[in-house]
């Protein structure tokens, strides 16, 4: 026999292919089997003991209503609201997941920094019991890591699944942007997570309802309302301010992180997009979508007035890092090195602009002194570090 | 005959000391598995879950908390071992049919073949991957799409020992890219990260996932064991292969279906998870020969062990508060070194 020819005995292997695919099949068919009677016993038990819950477990359309129910239930008959466990409301995630709840949660896990931000703000950072490893605002959060109050359930992208079960939360909030992927193994292990859009909002709208949805859980709409309508306050006082004085509109260049990291930036659909907008200026990256990467030779072409770089680090390291955008071998030969407009975040100014939270507002007032101080004046920052302060 | 005929029962009593070895060891890192984990549980818990799980406990004696973290442990554990299998399993059979000691899901391009099928599927709609069954016949065709081209490569560069891993490399830094370029995209359109697939995680894998998992296993494994014969001739040579009347194409065939009907499955589950192929079946036949009737059962405990004991390096790291690190990491730390003694090895003889 040579080896040459290829008889291709199609009939085999499509056999067998189809053999592996009704395999399959069968394996997947045979699990719905066997999860089905489960949910049925579960119901018929249901339907046995609580003939009259079923008036009162259907979804209603606002917690308002429901405690009303609940209240009338109360005077009704008493053994009945106490197998019901009335405290219950129901509310629907970003992902139109319908999340039940008890009325007030107890013991909440945030696996964001800027979801920790939210539940400080809100007041109810006594209930929070564990936190991811970003978490640093409020400086109190800080403080009861230490004291062993709150516990660190691992990083904002791989949050430690065993961690956040060991706490029993009854409620666990979760960013879409990092915890998307977590979905099936949160509901498998039973437990109450409610996903804002956090890392993934595109606008300041998202950030507003991401507020007003965790206020909503934890039962502080009041005060979620009023946080919101404060940011939106300082937000459209900023923009007044700039559409009286009507100022020409800055170019302005956002980069994450140092240029050794790859000169990361934020394009259309992003908030920080908006928030360039906002303080008048433009993003020369917002044709692109999302977080990309941008090339040198479109930094030339847009010529940015402004590059604002945000650094995890130290002084020291902002200064290398504007010596290093500044330096001829860097080759940005645009108006904001030319006028030595370059300005770096550190610490908590990286965070502030860097996060979907409450302290959204301050962001904007920085980013405002920073694009146009000429109308808001210099910011006094310790962690902004300009060319100009340097020579 | 009669010697080697002696030589075959010595090495099958001592591939059954060998499996009854390794069945203790799996219950015993089974065990060991359940009390490693981040949260602090103490072994009188763990005799307490198991006390319940075996029926001789009632619920009242344990914490639902603590039933839910010994579950989440034991899905995982479970799944590492049968990942371990899978990818053991179709190793030893790309090593026969190509009769190279290097070869490897990973090497010769089968892992990134599935990866890039899947980003693509992800592409056209994101539910393609979430439906298990789906994602595993995507990533079964990305798989032998990759160890296709690979083969192809080889057999026009002049089919040396060399030419295999090359062509495999070629493939696979091709696919590795090309799987890199698409997951930017994915995130650009649905935002969301598929970069977990590319250095591997047994974490999320789900108990429903475990069910489909042992089902495709079986398969596999039978489908395996009905090739170790031909196999076996395949690795004397085409002509000896001949001379017993098996076709050597057919076998190698058949043997690049099983290896990347078991790798697409461990891809779509896990991600890419490296070097396990390339460890197991050298340890296997270093134990019990080189008889894939013996090889193949063996290296299912032995892949499955090795892959348990990956995972509980990483749990072990998770506790010192590091976080998870990819187990792929782990693999390819333990696999990269063991890749370099085998081509000095190679090189030398």
């Amino acid at each position: 026999m040579v080896r040459g020819k290829r008889g291709v005995s199609i009939n085999i292997v499509a056999v067998l292919i189809a053999a592996l695919v009704i395999g399959i099949v069968i394996g997947y068919g045979v699990l719905q089997l066997t999860v089905k009677p489960e949910t049925v016993t579960t119901t018929i038990t249901k339907s046995e003991t609580l003939t009259e819950s079923k008036i009162l477990t259907t979804p209603l359309p606002t917690t308002i209503t429901e405690t009303k129910t609940i209240t009338e239930l109360e005077t009704k008959t008493t053994t009945v609201t106490r197998t019901l466990k009335p405290e219950k409301k129901a509310l629907f995630d970003v992902l139109g997941r319908k999340i039940e709840l008890a009325k007030i949660p107890k013991r909440v896990v945030s696996l964001a920094p800027s979801i920790t931000e939210i539940l400080f703000a809100l007041g109810v950072g006594d209930r929070v019991v564990g936190v991811d490893s970003f978490s640093n605002y409020p400086p109190k959060v800080v403080e009861l890591v230490k004291e062993g109050k709150i516990k660190v359930v691992g990083g904002y992208w791989a949050p430690d699944l065993e961690k956040v079960v060991e706490l029993n939360p009854d409620l666990v909030i979760a960013d879409l942007g990092a915890h998307y992927k977590y979905l099936a193994k949160f509901e498998e292990l039973g437990l109450n997570v409610l996903f804002v859009k956090g890392g993934n909002a595109v606008n300041l709208i998202d950030i507003y309802n991401d507020i007003l949805l965790i206020g909503e859980a934890l039962n502080a709409t009041d005060k979620a309302y009023e946080i919101v309508t404060k940011i939106k306050e300082m937000i459209s006082s900023i923009s007044d301010k700039l559409a009286k004085v009507n100022v020409t509109q800055r170019k302005v260049l956002i980069l994450l992180g140092p240029p050794t990291y790859g000169l990361w930036t934020t394009g259309s659909g992003t908030f920080i997009d908006e928030l360039i907008r906002i303080c008048g200026g433009i993003n020369i990256a917002s044709k692109y979508h999302g977080w990309i990467q941008i090339s040198k030779e479109e930094i030339l072409v847009q010529n940015p007035d402004i590059i604002i770089v945000t650094v995890m680090g130290t002084k020291e390291d902002a200064v290398k890092v504007i010596e290093e955008i500044m330096s001829p071998e860097m080759g940005l030969d645009v108006n904001a090195v030319k006028n030595k407009e370059i300005y770096v975040l550190i610490g908590e100014a990286d965070d502030l602009l860097c996060r979907p939270g409450p302290r959204v507002a301050e962001a904007v007032k920085m980013l405002a002194s920073i694009i146009h101080p000429e109308v808001f004046g210099e910011v006094g920052r310790e962690d902004v570090v300009s060319a100009k302060q340097l020579s | 005959m009669s010697v080697v005929g002696r030589e075959y029962k010595r090495r099958l009593r001592f591939f059954y000391l060998t499996l009854l070895f390794s069945s203790i060891l799996f219950v015993f890192t089974l065990i060991i598995s359940l009390t490693i984990g981040s949260a602090g549980i103490g072994v009188e818990w763990i005799a307490r879950w198991l006390m319940f799980r075996l029926g001789f406990a009632n619920g009242n004696s344990i914490n639902a908390n603590i039933l839910a973290i010994v579950d989440l442990r034991l899905t995982r554990t479970l799944t590492a071992f049968i990942i371990g299998v899978m990818l053991g399993v179709s190793g030893v059979i790309l090593q026969a049919c190509s009769r190279n000691p290097l070869a490897d899901p990973f090497i010769l391009g089968l892992s990134s073949g599935a990866l890039t099928f899947l980003a693509i599927a992800m592409l056209i709609s994101p539910a393609l991957v979430y439906l298990r069954p789906i994602a595993i016949t995507i990533a079964f065709i990305g798989a032998l799409a990759g160890l296709t081209l690979t083969l192809m490569l080889f057999e026009a560069t002049g089919g040396t020992s060399t030419s295999l891993i090359l062509s495999g490399i070629a493939v696979s830094t091709m696919f590795g890219g090309l799987s890199l370029i698409l997951s930017y995209i994915v995130y650009a359109k649905y935002k969301t990260h598929i970069i977990i697939y590319t250095l591997g995680s047994v974490n999320l894998a789900t108990r429903s996932d475990l069910t489909v998992m042992v089902v495709v296993l079986s398969i596999g494994i039978i489908l395996a064991l009905l090739l170790s014969k031909p196999l076996n001739a395949l690795i004397y040579g085409d002509e000896y292969a001949q001379q017993l009347g098996y076709s050597p194409r057919k076998i190698i065939r058949y043997g690049s279906i099983i290896a990347s009907f078991l790798t697409g499955t461990a891809v779509a589950f896990t991600g890419i998870i490296g070097f396990i192929g390339l460890i197991v079946p050298h340890i296997t036949r270093f134990i019990v020969g080189h008889d894939h009737r013996l090889v193949i059962p063996a290296s299912i405990f032995i892949g499955g062990l090795i892959l348990c004991y990956a995972d509980l390096i990483v749990r072990l790291v998770a506790i010192t508060g590091f976080g998870e690190i990819p187990i792929g990491a782990i693999t390819s730390i333990l696999g990269g070194p063991f890749l370099a003694y085998l081509i000095v090895r190679n090189l030398k003889a």
